[in-house]
Parts: C-alpha cells; structure tokens; sequence
C-alpha cells in the first residue's frame, strides 16, 4: 500500500554549476512590464542547472533529483497549463472524463514529484512506433492537443531524451550517491536531546534515572516511557488541534440544538432551556447549578471528542488509520448522558470528566450511527459546517488538507475569470476553471451527504452514494476512484479509502513534525528569487526526503503515531547542536535550536520548573485552577484560538516579549517566598540558601543554588565559575544593595508574600456552604498557609533579590526557547 | 542610536543588509520619532457586494437587485440608495449616499477590479498582496518594514484579521482588544488596570535596569554560539523584541481611560445599541491609532467579517456595510482629531465580489470582480476609476487615461487588476524599490499613476 514511500532513493543533493541554457527556462527576473494581457506575469522556471546524466562527467544524481532539478522545470513551465488536475489535457480525478492524456500534478500536491515521475514514466514505456510518447507529444506529434511545444532540436527535447533514458535503465541511475547535508550535522548527545524531548513532548524535566542517560538505547526506553504519560497526549491533542481547529469554543457548532430530541432524547432537557427545565424542581436553584453545569460540562466534552479520539488512537498503539475509519465516538460520563450511552458510565462528576472511552451510539430511532473517527464526530462537523451553497466542501477541505496533505486553497492560484462563465451551466463541474478545485473537492464532500446541507448532528443512512442529494456535484468518492452506488456508510467509506491513500502517512507526518518541530514542513520553493533558488531548492529536497524518511518509519511502525514521533525527534531537525556552513542557508533556517515555546509548552515548563501552576488569580468553585497563559494572553504569547487566529507565531514580537517579562515577573512574585515557606529539602528553586544568606558571608551558598536553579530552568551544567552564574550574582548582589541602602526600605508587594500554598486550592467564605449563593459569589484561591509558615516580611532583603534573579532567569531566552 | 544596536535592530527586522540602502534610515541617524507615512488596510473579510455600495447597478436581465431600482449618484460615485440597518437590533447604522456625501471627497474609488478567482484565500492574497501564487507582503508589511529597518517600532505592523502576509520583512503583532492590551504595555506594573497615580512596579527602576543589562549581555552571548540560522534568527528577533518593547508604554499613557464605544462614537445610534462586534472594530481602530501617534506603529491591519453572505444575502450585507461605513467614520474622525491623517493611507478591499444573481438561499455567491477604495496624501479622492457593465463584468480603462473606460474586450486597454493598484500604492507611499525588488508586480498596462 505504501511502496511509494519506501521506493525512492534518498539524500541527493549536489550543488551543481547553472547553465543557462539559450533562454531556455531563464529565470527571469520580474520584467515591470512583460507578461500576457490582463494578467500577472507568473513565475518563470528556473534556471536549469548542467546536465548530469552518469556518463556527462558531471556529478552523479539521482533520477529523482534530475527530474526535480532539469525536467520539472520545463514541464512546469510548458505543460501544467493543459496537463494538471482538472485541466483540458487531463483525464480529470472523476475518472469519467473522456479526455486522453496524463496528468501533472502541481507542486503545491504533496509527492508531486514522485507521481509525476511515476506518470512521465508511463510516458515512457508507452510508445508510439517505437518512440516513447514523452518524446512525441511535446514535438507536436500524435495529433498531440498542445501543438509542437518545441523542436529536436531545442535543450529542452534533450532533457527529455535524457530522462527518457533514465526511466528506461539505457543510463544507470545513481541512487543515493551523494549523501545529504543533514549528514554533517553534529548533533545533541542523548541526554541533551531527552531533556528536550522531555519538556517539549511531556512538560517535565528529566527525572534524576533519566539524567545520566548514556546511549541510544537508554534514550529509547525513556522516550517509550515519556510516550505513555498523560501531558503527551496532551500534546499530541494540541498538534492535531493545530490542524483541525476543532477546539474553538462556543463558535463551534456544537450546541444542543445541533442533536435532534428524538433521536437524542437527552437533548430534549437541554433544549428546554434551564429555567423551564427546573421549574417544576423542589430545589429550582440546585437544579439550575446542575443544569449549567452539565450542559457545560458536555459542551466541552463535545469540542475535546475528536482530539481525545486521536489521544486514543495513539495511546492504544493502534494504526493511525484508526482516526479516520474508527467504529466508535468517544465519551465522557457527561457526554455519555447526550449519547444515551450513560448505562457504560460511572455518575458524571468533577473526579471523572477526564475518563474516556470508546462508545458506539445507537439514536433512538434510527439505530446504530455510522462512525468514521474524528470525521462523524460532532465537533468536527460543527467546526466545518455545511450550508445549502457550501455543501460540505468546507468538510472536504480540511478533511484533504489534514489527512492528505492536500491544500485545495493552493490549487486555484491561476487566474479564473468568473464573469465569463455566465453561459456555463453548472460551471464547477463543466468548466475547466473551475474543475482544477472541484474534481478535487466535491467527490469528498460528497461523501459527508449522509448529514444535512447544515450544522445539525443528523446522519441519515438511508441515502446511498448513488442517491445522494448533490447530483450536480461530481459523486462520492476519493480522487479518481468512485464510491460504490449501495455504499450507505459513506464516510466510513471515504475514512478506510483515506487512510489507504499514500498521502496519508505523509499528512500525518507533516502534522507531526510542525507539532514536534515548530515550524511547517517547507513548500516547494517558488522560483521567484533566481539568486537563492538554487540554496532553497536544495534546503527543500534534503528535507522533502527527511519528511519522505518519516512517513517511512511511520509505515513501518505499522502506522503507529509514536513511531513517527520517534523518527522525528531522532531526526537533526530536532536533534542539530549546531550546522556547519556546508549546509545550505534555507536549510539551516530549519535546523537546530530557536524553537519558541508555545504558550501551553511555556506554562507546562514554568509549573515544572517551580512545581506551581501560573495562575492569574481567583476561579470558580468546583473550576479546575486556571492557567494565566491559556486565558486572555494566549493569543498574545502567540497561541491560536482555533477561529480568529488559526497559526502560531513562530519568533518573539515586542508584545510576545513584554508578555513573557509580564510572567516572568508574576512567578517570581508567586513562587519564590512561598518557596522559602517550605523547608530547603522540599524547595524547587532554592534548596541551597536560607533568607539570611547575603553576599559576603553568604556567596559561596548563593552561586551555588544559582547554579542549580540555571541548571534547573536551563538545562545544561552551572558551576561557580560560570560566566552566567557571575552575571545572575551581578543581578541578586545589586539588588541586594539597593535595597539595603533604601530609606525608607521599600514595601513588600502584598501577593508576593509567602502566606499562601501555590499548590493547594481553598474556597474563600464568601457565601454559605450548601447554600446557592455559595458557589454562586465564592471563588477560590490558593490556601493559606498556617500563620507560624507564613513569610510577610523580607527584613534581609533576599526575597526581593531572588525574585529580580527568578525574573531575569525565566524571561530569558534560553527558558523561552527550546 | 549605536551602531550596534542599530545593526541589531535590522537583524531583527529580518532585512539585513538591505535596510542600510534605504533613504529612511537617514531620519533615524538624526534621532526623532517615526513621522513617515502611515497605513490602515480594511478587509471586508468573505467578499463584499460593490453593488449595495459603491458600484450600484440598477436591475438589468443579468443583474437582480431587491433592494433599490435607480442608484443614486453621490459626485462621481455610484452609490446605492439605500439604509443599512443591524437587522439584530433594527438599528440604523448608516445611509450609504450620506455615507459618500460625507466622506466620498476623500475616497478613490476603483470599480471593476478584476481578482481572477473566487477562491477566498486566493482573492484575499490576490487583493492585498497584487499576485495570486505566491504571498507577497502587502503594502502595509512593506511600509511597516521601511519604518521599522530605521525606527525602534514595537508594534510596526498591528493586524486584528485580513490579509498578514510579511514574506519576513516585518515582524506581524495580533494585536487584541484592549482590554488586555495593557497587561503587555505595562508589563512590569503589579496591576495596570489600577489609576496611574496608584500603579506599582514589581521592581525598582535600578533593579529593572540592572536586569536589562543582563539580558542584552545574555542575549549577545547566546547570539554568538548561536548553532545555527534559525537559533541565529530566533536570536536576533528576540534581541529586536526586547529592544522595541521598551516603548511600548509611551502607548499606555495615549491611550483613552475607556476603550471607545459605537454608542459613544455615534449617539445617533441611541445610547441602548451595543454591539460588541461593532466595538471590536473601533477599538481596534483606536489602538492602532494611538499607536501611530505614538510613534510605535507604521501599519495596521483591520479584518471585517460577516460578507460572505450565501444565504440573505441582503438582510446580511446591509448590516456588514453598515458597520464597515461606521468603522471608516470612526477611523478618519478620529485619525483627524490625533493629526495622523496628513499621514495615513487608508485601503479598504475584500476577497472578491458577489455575483450580480440571487441563488436559492436569497444569498449571493462569489464573483470575481470587486471594488476598492483608497485615500490618503497624495490620493485625489471624489473620483471613480473603473466600471462594469450591465453583466457586472469588469471594464477595461486607457493604459493612457484611466479614467477613461473601455470596453469589455478592448485588448489596446486593461482591466485593473490588484496588481495595478498595489504598484500604484507602493509608488505613492513610497516603498523603497530595493525593499520592493524581491516582490516584483509585473503587469502588462501599467496604471502607476492612476492615484493621483
């Protein structure tokens, strides 16, 4: 099923001198005033670069790299406008199209160049009187649509020839001759990689077993281990959430109006509203609670349905496939109640919203639902709707663009003139402008027919693929492969043809390594800037077959999510300590250090750091402890919201940094008094020193337990001597001073007295315990600590110099960057 | 400024070398604030209907209109006759010939503009950036970009939505309501919310200083062993962020004590209308503002949703343009009132336009041809460049004279396309041709001076 990915040769790239060859695919520069009528002047190809074929005395490469390096570009260039997807030379993805000819995906699909290669290659074998139609059609032979493209003569036909005799072994390949530039690249020792796999993957610190990590065996058990607790999968949720922006809210449509009563009886509660719920209730205010808080507690079980499907899918070790072709939803004990599931449950309670497992739904009266993982859930449906215009090609677009690694937002990039279609009926399907997107498109979303042209959770299997409602549309299916007529299970159809597609693995991997990596998975670099072509191209096909390695590893892992995991972080783009210069500039923009922490990594290294949670202030009673950096300031520490802004930010803004000086400060001012209240063995930050311990007397202590702490925050080894334990000294010893020299002696910020547990939680007598206005005005707070533990004062001003060394050390790069 | 932290800063502004070449970098060798030219862009997210604003059509066999028979003709403008009302509330928002009555002088208006799609992410690039393939930077990146390679700009190019490619010429800053905004503005104060007269500081200005010193000898030390181009990069951002950050609270102190209101800013609306979408937009127009006033922004990026309206097409279009026509009084009254409108450009777009047929849902689909609107020094407004025809298919105008419009198919004249008016604006705002070089435009007709 995946032999494609395991074919190709890998790690070729050679840098080659350019021949420009008789204006041939010149890259030219943007001429202001060039290019056809009425419109932009596209990129041209780029420069080709000198031949070599094995016998050329060139460099030896791969076919795969000639053809990504000498032939694309010309195909790029003169034939993509008739041969792409969709286009009037195309066969079309619907497989009904009666047209002849092959098609060229562009390179905005992913592993463009291996199917092109794999249909220039039948291009090849098939001959025309002997003479391979490669070499025929483009001379204007066999009556070929296109005309004459250019002569025998022309370097382009000698290409051609030369690929020509590639694919038919006349010319030996050279599989994987040159090795890659990431080959050079020194990389981080075992035990420097698992501290960063620890803190990105699992929000912890290595555990003291962990520290002396010596080889990569022992690196492997640990990860195996880190793969099995729960802040990974709470990773793995926030990756895919990256993608399907599931988790946004109210603005999902998720609501209890989406469920039909009858099918759904419970909704029929939620729908009544509270107040008419409860108004005939012996206890009409318990009752509200209980209403408000069920109701809410479902809604957000809902949104977290398709993201705790995937965690389950990985924690099982189950083939990733299983996301899209699952026979199952995913519950809660509250959501259980709105699936009528809830004999499978425990009593829904504030110790249980976390126990998940896998449900079958059965309606009410139309019987047992048909799953098809994340697809059927209602989150996801609720996210991407469905309108009578819209008819589930939102669906189909994220569906393709997260599991197949198809954008179709990147397939109409050419111009279209829409007010010329007015004499096309049905223009989407019969007009070649817009068949590029919508041969792609509809067959998907034709798939989702088994819901309603709206938001509503209303699968009706009693439509068929050949009955669907869309008839205008092109039918059910997946690419160029039809549905067959009887299918009722129509997603779960699409969900088991999804996951056997070869862009599958590649998608999942491409999810992956933007989770685990920070940044997105390079595209096939535009030819616009000639000078930096060359650098891009090469930083794109060393990482294209990185990512092509990946998938690999991912397949042979029997699709096991954690195995991809493994290749990735294994991989230099995690792993590179530094790159030698060797290696090209693009590529090295995508190596190594400099990742910027997201704001859930953040808050899950600040509470691992000082063992507290960063918490902005009071919360609901019953509510779990907030966290300062997933509330209103996510979007500003560069965070998604899942609607308004759907990508992270992957560099540090004035407003990214002044938000992180923000928290810097708010900790210290939490943790480090509260830190002193405990004794010294039980201390995270300050096990080495004592309130009393000044400069002078004190020194050796103080470098000492700044040592730790760096070694703590930042990783690495801090001794004494340190240059980064002096400069941290600099900040405790000046602060130090000025306040001791300070008349009158500066207050101590009330909050940041060590009066409270930064642990522990207790709700504040503001009402009457078991009476409604108890949860109603109450909110909680971290505990007071007994009086004899408390610290209220900073008489040798230390607390003040730690906190200015605390603040220092967790705005600092190295703690913001992993 | 040093010469250190000045290379530092173009490091971080992701322009290197190419920065030192720009004549903008001669004001700030002098010192001062930033006083070069500002820009707001204004998209009209979901693809906007012109003919139910500034390209009324009156009913023909090809175009249904519901809402009006006759346009009414505002000057030079086309406008449609009719109320946009908040059909939430039944409020009346706006008038749109009152609307061009008051603010028509002072608009360029290009009708006929052809995006070539109707794909939405593809329009939205197309119309901001001029090209359809690859995601240039838009005219606000651009000159948020030369502002930035020569002043210490914290916040130089501020979005809250629309288009925000940057190409990395320019650091993009999401900027939220403002509400939260002073909890980055004042990053070191216990509580900012609190009157300035009461406002503490976690630390003392010593000690903040003491910590800053620290920070810049951390940060060159780690620049140093920086392994590769991307820690390098990261490096250099963070350096500019701190750098730029230390401004941020000259912001705090412009800004009003209460966030601007739709029923402050327009009592005619009745003191009971709240919208809270509506409030969104003027205080996102407020920020950016006061940030240009400030000095600590070149751009700002301003999203409308709500136009992609398929279904009731007209109850829902006439209460989105009516708050786009509210937020575009706010944002020049305003940019008056605080002296940067000698300086700002104003763009107002959207994806695309809206077929000129009902569809079964009452809605409006999409079509290719739109309509743009600009101002700003040096843009003489009261006029109207482009039409369609009574297919609302796009007119081409004189390569020669663009105000002079020709026909459908007339190959020896050009439809204008967002490229010719991102050109035409780069030209007019000034955008340095080095900056520019990379992020060509190429056309075939060149309108380089249509806006003049």
């Amino acid at each position: 099923m995946f032999d494609g990915l395991l074919r190709h040769p890998s790690r070729v790239v050679l840098v080659l001198p350019v021949l420009v060859a008789a204006g041939l695919g010149a890259c030219s520069s943007d001429a202001d005033t060039a290019g056809p009528a009425n419109s932009n002047k596209e990129d041209a190809a780029p420069a080709l670069d000198d031949a070599t074929s094995p016998d050329s005395g060139a460099a030896c490469v791969s076919t795969r790299d000639f053809f990504a390096r000498q032939v694309w570009p010309i195909l790029s260039a003169k034939c993509t406008s008739c041969h792409a997807p969709g286009e009037t030379a195309s066969t079309g993805d619907n497989g009904a199209h009666p047209a002849a000819g092959f098609t060229l995906a562009w390179d905005s699909y992913p592993d463009f160049l291996d199917r092109n290669l794999a249909g220039l290659s039948r291009m090849v074998t098939e001959e025309i009187r002997g003479v391979p139609k490669l070499l025929v059609k483009p001379i204007g032979g066999d009556t070929h649509g296109g005309g004459a493209l250019f002569g025998k003569d022309a370097p382009e036909y000698a290409v051609l020839k030369d690929l020509a005799a590639r694919i038919s072994n006349q010319v030996p390949d050279c599989p994987a001759s040159g090795g890659s530039p990431l080959d050079a690249v020194p990389l981080l020792d075992w035990k420097s990689t698992f501290r960063k796999a620890a803190i990105n993957l699992g929000g912890r610190l290595p555990k003291p077993e962990e520290a002396s990590m010596a080889d990569e065996a022992a690196f492997d058990k640990a990860l195996t281990a880190l793969m099995t607790e729960p802040t990974f999968f709470d990773r793995v949720k926030e990756m895919w959430n990256d993608a399907l922006l599931t988790d946004g809210g109210d603005r999902v449509q998720t609501s209890v109006f989406q469920f039909d009563a009858v099918e759904f009886p419970f909704a029929k509660g939620g729908q009544m509203g509270r107040d008419a719920f409860c108004a005939g209730s012996a206890d009409v205010p318990a009752c509200i609670r209980d209403f408000d808080k069920r109701w809410s507690a479902i809604g957000r079980a809902l949104l977290a349905e398709p993201l705790e499907l995937i965690a389950n899918v990985v924690r099982k070790n189950a083939p990733f496939t299983e996301v899209l072709s699952a026979p199952y939803g995913m519950a809660n004990p509250y959501l259980a109640q709105l699936y009528g599931v809830e004999s499978q449950f425990p009593a829904p309670s504030d110790t249980n919203v976390e126990q998940w497992q896998e449900v079958q739904i059965v309606r009410a009266k139309a019987g047992p639902f048909a799953h098809a993982g994340v697809l059927s859930t209602p989150s996801f449906l609720g996210r991407w709707v469905s309108t009578p215009t819209n008819r589930e090609r939102a669906r189909s677009r994220m569906t393709q663009k997260v599991f197949l690694a198809t954008d179709i937002l990147k397939l109409a990039q050419r111009s279209l003139d829409t007010s010329s279609l007015t004499g096309v009926a049905n223009a989407p399907r019969n007009s070649p402008a817009c068949t590029v997107c919508h041969s792609v498109l509809d067959p998907v979303a034709n798939s989702f027919s088994n819901f309603s042209d709206s938001s509503s959770f209303d699968q009706d299997l009693k439509i068929t693929a050949a009955t669907n409602p869309h008839q205008e549309m092109l039918p059910p299916g997946l690419g160029v492969t039809m549905m067959p007529g009887a299918e009722t299970k129509m997603l779960s159809w699409l969900g088991t043809a999804m996951g056997a597609d070869t862009r599958f693995p590649l998608s999942v991997t491409r999810v992956a390594y933007q989770g685990i990596v920070g940044r997105p998975v390079l595209a096939y670099p535009s030819y616009g800037d000639a000078a930096t072509f060359g650098d891009r191209f090469d930083a794109w096909n060393a990482q294209d077959h990185a990512v092509q390695g990946f998938a690999s590893a991912f397949v042979a892992g029997k699709l096991d999510f954690k195995a991809l995991v493994r290749a990735i972080v294994k991989s230099p783009f995690f792993r590179a300590a530094s790159v030698p210069p060797t290696v090209p500039a693009a590529l090295s923009a995508e190596l190594g250090a400099g990742h910027l922490l997201t704001p859930e990594q953040l808050d899950r290294k600040i509470r691992a750091v000082t063992s507290a949670v960063y918490t902005p202030g009071g919360w609901g009673v019953g509510q779990p402890r907030p966290h300062r950096l997933l509330g209103d300031v996510r979007t500003l520490y560069g965070g998604i919201d899942s609607f308004s802004v759907t990508a992270r930010a992957t560099a540090a803004s004035a407003v990214i940094t002044s938000i992180a000086a923000r928290t810097a400060d708010e900790v210290a001012c939490q943790v480090t008094a509260w830190d002193f209240t405990r004794p010294a063995a039980e201390r995270t930050l300050f096990p080495a020193v004592e309130l009393t311990t000044v400069p002078g007397a004190g020194d050796a202590d103080i470098r000492k337990n700044i040592g730790l702490l760096l070694d703590r925050a930042w990783g690495g080894a801090h001794g004494p001597a340190d240059p980064d334990v002096e400069l941290v000294y600099g900040i405790f010893q000046g602060t130090h001073d000025e306040l001791a020299k300070a008349s009158p002696a500066p207050p101590f910020e009330y909050n940041c007295q060590g009066r409270w547990d930064r642990t522990k939680d207790q709700v504040y007598s503001c009402g009457t315990q078991g009476q409604p206005d108890y949860v109603a005005q109450c909110y909680t707070f971290d505990a007071t600590l007994p009086a004899p533990a408390q610290i209220g004062e900073d008489k040798q001003f230390t607390i003040a110099s730690w906190m200015a060394v605390l603040s220092f050390v967790f705005s600092d790069y190295q703690f913001l960057y992993e | 400024m040093s010469h250190l932290s000045r290379r530092r800063l173009l490091q971080a502004g992701g322009l290197g070398v190419l920065s030192l070449a720009l004549p903008w970098t001669r004001g700030a060798r002098a010192g001062g604030a930033y006083a070069g030219p500002l820009v707001m862009t204004v998209h009209a997210g979901g693809g906007w209907d012109p003919t139910l604003f500034c390209d009324a059509k009156a009913p023909t066999a090809d175009i249904q209109q519901r809402l009006y028979t006759t346009p009414t003709q505002v000057g030079a403008i086309s406008a449609a006759p009719i109320d946009l009302l908040d059909y939430q509330t039944g409020v009346k928002l706006d008038n749109v010939p009152a609307f061009f009555a008051a603010l028509g002088s002072r608009f360029l208006i290009l009708n006929g503009v052809d995006t070539q799609t109707n794909n939405h992410d593809t329009g939205t690039k197309h119309v901001w950036s001029g090209k359809t393939s690859e995601e240039l930077p838009s005219l606000a990146a651009l000159a948020a970009a030369q502002g930035a390679a020569s002043y210490p700009l914290p916040l130089a190019y501020m979005s809250t939505g629309g288009y925000e490619a940057t190409a990395n010429v320019v650091q993009l800053t999401h900027v939220p309501g403002q509400s939260t905004a002073k909890q980055f503005l004042l990053p070191h104060t216990v509580n900012p919310d609190e009157v300035v007269a009461n406002q503490r500081s976690y630390f003392s200005a010593d000690t903040l200083a003491r910590i800053s010193a620290a920070q810049a000898a951390r940060l060159d030390a780690v620049a140093k062993k920086a392994g590769s181009k991307r820690e390098a990069d990261a490096v250099a951002a963070f350096n500019g962020s701190h750098q730029r950050m230390a401004a941020l609270g000259a912001l705090a102190q412009q800004l009003p004590a209460k966030p601007v209101t739709a029923a402050v800013a327009f009592p005619a609306l009745g003191s009971g209308y709240r919208s809270g979408e509506l409030d969104g937009y003027l205080q996102s127009a407020e920020l950016a503002l006061h940030a240009f006033k400030s000095g600590l922004a070149v751009s700002a990026s301003l999203g409308l949703g709500g136009f992609d309206t398929h279904m009731t097409h007209d109850r829902n279009h006439t209460r989105q343009l009516g708050m786009l026509c509210l937020t575009l009084r706010y944002l020049l009254t305003a940019a008056d009132a605080l002296g940067v409108a000698d300086r700002l450009y104003v763009v107002v777009g959207s994806d695309f336009g809206r077929t000129p047929t009902y569809n079964v849902d009452n809605g409006k689909d999409h079509w290719n041809v739109t309509s743009m609107m600009l101002a700003g020094p040096g843009i003489r407004g009261g006029r109207v460049l482009g039409a369609t025809d009574d297919k609302l298919r796009p007119l081409r105008v004189s390569k020669d004279d663009p105000s002079q419009v020709k026909g459908y198919d007339d190959a020896t004249a050009t439809r204008i396309l967002p490229a010719h008016v991102q050109r035409a604006l780069r030209k007019k705002v000034g955008i340095d041709a080095a900056l520019a070089a990379p992020f060509g435009l190429p056309v075939d007709m060149p309108l380089d001076d249509m806006l003049a």
